[in-house]
């Protein structure tokens, strides 16, 4: 548009003109230095107004709701037509008859003393002048922070519950939504993550209410715990004491939303905290020593569970009634397991090899380590004895040879086997070569005068005596000898038992320490188990808390491998099979 | 006045503030055991509640700033322990939370009070700094003096171009009105002179009528009269154009400390249009922060 601007002056009485011609889409009218038409005054914004051409009908229109007066009237915005008045404080324009070539005109009476007056009042000078604010921003920050980590997040505790749609099955509010993982101060231990994932609810069911050991339970049921661990003598007090010592709930050692994330207190305070003073724990404890880390002086010498023998009286020989009793470490104490083995011949590559390497034996050949790598697998004779040791009785029938286990079928074996070698004409060994024999005697038979019957019962009689008094089952098992007229029931082969669970209350990862650089089998478990020099199966082959302070110490020592008092003594033990 | 609040009675707060972190480090350091250092330990407890404390206290500073009649203390005094306490939760916080940050209201709450910390020291940093240059640059008068100075000369302006050439004349005066001074926060804090003038008509042209063009730094209309003085014919006008000149480089030099001082007090307040919206937000994510950990205790 082309526009003529003329601005009217009056000089010492005479009238100016001044033409300005402004070519431009939109004249703007206000007091910034930028705007076409510069007029100044208190109210007068630096960009006011704009007078706009749309198809030759002039309108003015303020900016921003501007006001403006329009021929008396205080308006927002006018179509103008020629002669009108547009006052802006005390400037007027007005819009004149447009000479030609020119789109629209209008002449302007400019106040002199309030275009001077008002000069600097359009300056902005200080930041408050600006559209900078605090007010505004504090108040859109504030209220993002609330709806995004308030209010969000708490629409979960109370959408939870919703019910569930019947119309499309689902619930009407989803876990997968909800904005209170942004409350969660560190991360679940991966186990839970997986399990509960972001469903903070499955915990924290109560609001403002610490997690209940309801909420843990819910999950992990019968986890065995420290305080019922069996031991009549302290009783159900434990948990009561627990209690008092302020051990009131799984959180109260087991605390989630850890970093790194970890559940599993190890720190020895968990247990030195009471057991650095027995009394502490129950009145009964007087003279139970005191347990404050793991070096010489901290930690008691360790108490063996023995497994020992009673003998008592049962029907017409002995029986065996096993019981516990705890022995301290290096007592003089035996182990009696009712069987007799000597270690120190088995490992001897001069005296007993490996039937095809001819090599010694290992130990792992009897001792099968278990799943929970601390204990080993009974031995048994038909798994671990019969490959070496047969249990042949005559000498002219070797492969013959007698069942293990019940004496009664053991002298019942024996009476039939020598009445057949004297009754039986045509009785050969297994095996063995047809030879020449004399008449009425089998071949193996020694010479008797009785009858066959009796010549082959009374040969059987020697031979029980001889296997359970002189060898046979007494090489290896205790037997007790009645001395009754009857050979069923004379002797007795006291059960044997060997002992599993040396340190009951402990826990040993022997595969962690079965380590073997440079060193065979043997000499890895001999470093602790001195099998090599026991003749006797009395002997004790468990070490003692030295052995294992060699390499093991508690915080305070240095240069040795660090154990915690949670890493051989569980709180939760697993439930132990009857020792 | 502009006494170094870093050095507010030889530092008492500097000695206050290190007293205060070293029994915080103690209390961290009594963490372990049964727990990591956490939160949620009571030692986090503690340094936790003494953080929250922290923030309460320094935010009523703008409480206490407008209290004119306050005995408690001196605004210095305040001022003092406002940096010296401010710069310390940086250190309270990480010990409390143990350096664990994770995408929660938690580090939120902690990200925002390191945003209102560092914003902070920006204000430190603009009162140790800027007033000396801004007392210098304007040659210890106050800023309404400046502008009576400006006014002055302007009105010499506009009464020496009237008695030369009308084209003169109007070139001037537009030079005047339509100077620039200020204006929105990005030209306030660069010193952006967006002042324009009229341009004469060109005489090859065949319009009559002037146009606008920039008159950035009071530049254009200086050229414009230095040009026109060897146009002159009369001794007189020369001799007004050689004054006008005069007069225009003086206000030139005038406007350039004039936007000077306005960038200076700018850069001297900006920081506080961060600094105030953060505090409040994060007064609501400390708060909020709180609400959360009870509620899911």
């Amino acid at each position: 548009m082309d526009f003529l601007l003329r601005e009217v002056t009056t000089d010492q009485g005479m009238v100016v003109y001044q033409d300005t011609e402004l070519t431009a889409d939109t004249v703007s009218i206000g007091s910034a230095g930028d705007q076409l038409i510069q007029v100044r005054g208190g109210k007068i914004q630096s960009a006011h107004a704009v007078i706009k051409n749309a198809g030759g009908q002039l309108t003015i229109t303020g900016v921003n709701k501007n006001t403006f007066v329009v021929n008396g009237e205080v308006v927002k915005s006018h179509a103008l037509s020629v002669g009108d008045i547009v006052e802006f404080e005390s400037h007027q324009l007005t819009v004149a008859q447009p000479p030609a070539g020119f789109d629209a005109a209008c002449e302007i009476t400019i106040d002199h003393d309030l275009q001077d007056h008002a000069l600097e009042s359009v300056y902005r000078t200080s930041l408050a002048d600006t559209t900078l604010g605090k007010r505004l921003p504090a108040y859109l920050l504030s209220a993002l922070v609330v709806v995004t980590v308030l209010l969000w997040p708490i629409s979960a505790h109370f959408m939870r519950d919703n019910p569930v749609d019947p119309a499309t099955g689902h619930q009407q509010y989803s876990k997968a939504s909800a904005g209170d993982v942004l409350w969660s101060s560190g991360p679940l231990l991966p186990a839970h993550q997986l399990e509960i994932g972001d469903d903070c609810s499955a915990c924290h069911k109560v609001p403002f209410q610490t997690v209940q050991d309801e909420a843990c339970i819910d999950c992990h049921q019968g986890v065995a715990d420290h305080f019922a661990y069996g031991d009549t003598a302290h009783g159900g007090e434990l948990g009561a004491l627990h209690i008092d010592l302020g051990v009131t709930e799984c959180q109260s050692c087991h605390k989630e939303h850890n970093e790194p994330a970890a559940m599993v207190v190890s720190a020895d305070s968990l247990c030195v905290d009471c057991h650095d003073d027995p009394l502490k724990v129950s009145a009964s404890s007087a003279g139970v020593e005191a347990v404050t880390g793991f070096d010489s002086d901290t930690h008691p010498a360790f108490k063996l569970n023995y497994l020992l023998p009673k003998i008592v009286e049962k029907g017409t020989g002995v029986g065996v009634e096993w019981y516990n009793q705890l022995h301290l470490e290096g007592s003089a104490q035996a182990d009696l397991s009712n069987l007799k083995f000597p270690h120190d011949v088995h490992l001897d590559a001069e005296k007993v090899q490996t039937a095809g390497t001819a090599e010694a034996m290992v130990c792992s050949d009897c001792h099968t380590l278990k799943s929970d790598n601390e204990h080993f697998e009974s031995i048994t004779m038909e798994q671990h004895c019969s490959s070496c040791h047969d249990l042949n009785f005559d000498v002219a029938d070797p492969e013959r040879e007698l069942p293990h286990g019940d004496p009664r079928t053991v002298v019942q074996t024996i009476e039939e086997h020598f009445v057949r070698v004297y009754t039986d004409p045509d009785y050969k060994p297994a095996g063995s070569e047809r030879r020449r024999r004399r008449p009425g005697q089998s071949v193996g038979a020694e010479a008797c005068k009785e009858s066959p019957f009796d010549c082959g019962m009374k040969r059987a009689t020697i031979e029980a005596g001889i296997q359970f008094t002189q060898r046979g089952c007494v090489t290896c098992h205790e037997v007790s000898d009645n001395n009754s007229d009857d050979i069923y029931a004379r002797w007795t082969v006291l059960p044997v038992k060997i002992n599993h669970d040396w340190y009951g209350r402990a826990i040993y990862d022997h595969a962690s320490h079965l380590t073997q650089r440079g060193k065979t089998e043997n000499q890895v478990c001999s470093s602790c188990h001195e099998a090599g020099q026991s003749a006797s199966s009395t002997d004790v082959l468990i070490p003692g808390i030295e052995n294992c302070q060699s390499c093991h110490g508690d915080v305070s020592v240095d240069n040795k491998v660090l154990v915690n008092c949670v890493s051989c003594h569980a709180f939760h033990p697993p439930t132990k099979e009857q020792l | 006045m502009h006494d170094n609040i870093l050095k507010f009675k030889n530092g008492r707060y500097f000695f206050i503030t290190v007293a205060m972190l070293a029994i915080c480090f103690a209390i961290y350091a009594t963490q372990g055991g049964k727990q990591p250092a956490n939160g949620g330990t009571w030692q986090g407890y503690v340094l936790g509640t003494l953080g929250a404390v922290l923030i309460v206290w320094l935010t009523a500073l703008g409480k206490r700033k407008r209290n004119y009649s306050s005995r408690l203390g001196s605004m210095q005094g305040w001022a003092s322990a406002h940096v010296y306490l401010g710069t310390s939760l940086l250190i309270v916080a990480t010990l409390h939370c143990a350096v664990q940050f994770g995408y929660n209201v938690h580090t939120l709450a902690y990200g925002l009070m390191c945003l209102v910390i560092f914003s902070g020291f920006g204000g430190v940093y603009v009162y140790m700094r800027y007033p000396s240059l801004s007392a210098r640059n304007r040659a210890n008068s106050s800023r309404a003096e400046l502008f009576a100075e400006l006014a002055s000369l302007n009105e010499s302006v506009r009464k020496l171009s009237k008695n030369c050439d009308p084209q003169v004349h109007a070139v001037v005066d537009s030079a005047i009105d339509r100077t620039n001074i200020g204006g929105g926060a990005v030209a306030q804090l660069m010193a952006i002179d967006a002042s324009q003038m009229l341009k004469e008509a060109d005489e090859d042209s065949l319009r009559t009528a002037a146009s606008r063009v920039s008159n950035k730094d009071q530049q254009a209309v200086v050229d414009f009269i230095a040009q026109r003085i060897p146009r002159s014919r009369k001794q007189d006008e020369s001799a007004t154009l050689q004054e006008l000149l005069t007069m225009l480089c003086r206000r030139q030099a005038l406007l350039r400390k004039i936007r000077k001082d306005i960038q200076l007090q700018g850069w001297m307040q900006i920081w506080l249009y961060l600094h105030i919206p953060l505090t409040i937000a994060l007064l609501f994510a400390l708060a909020v922060h709180i609400i959360a950990v009870f509620f899911y205790w």
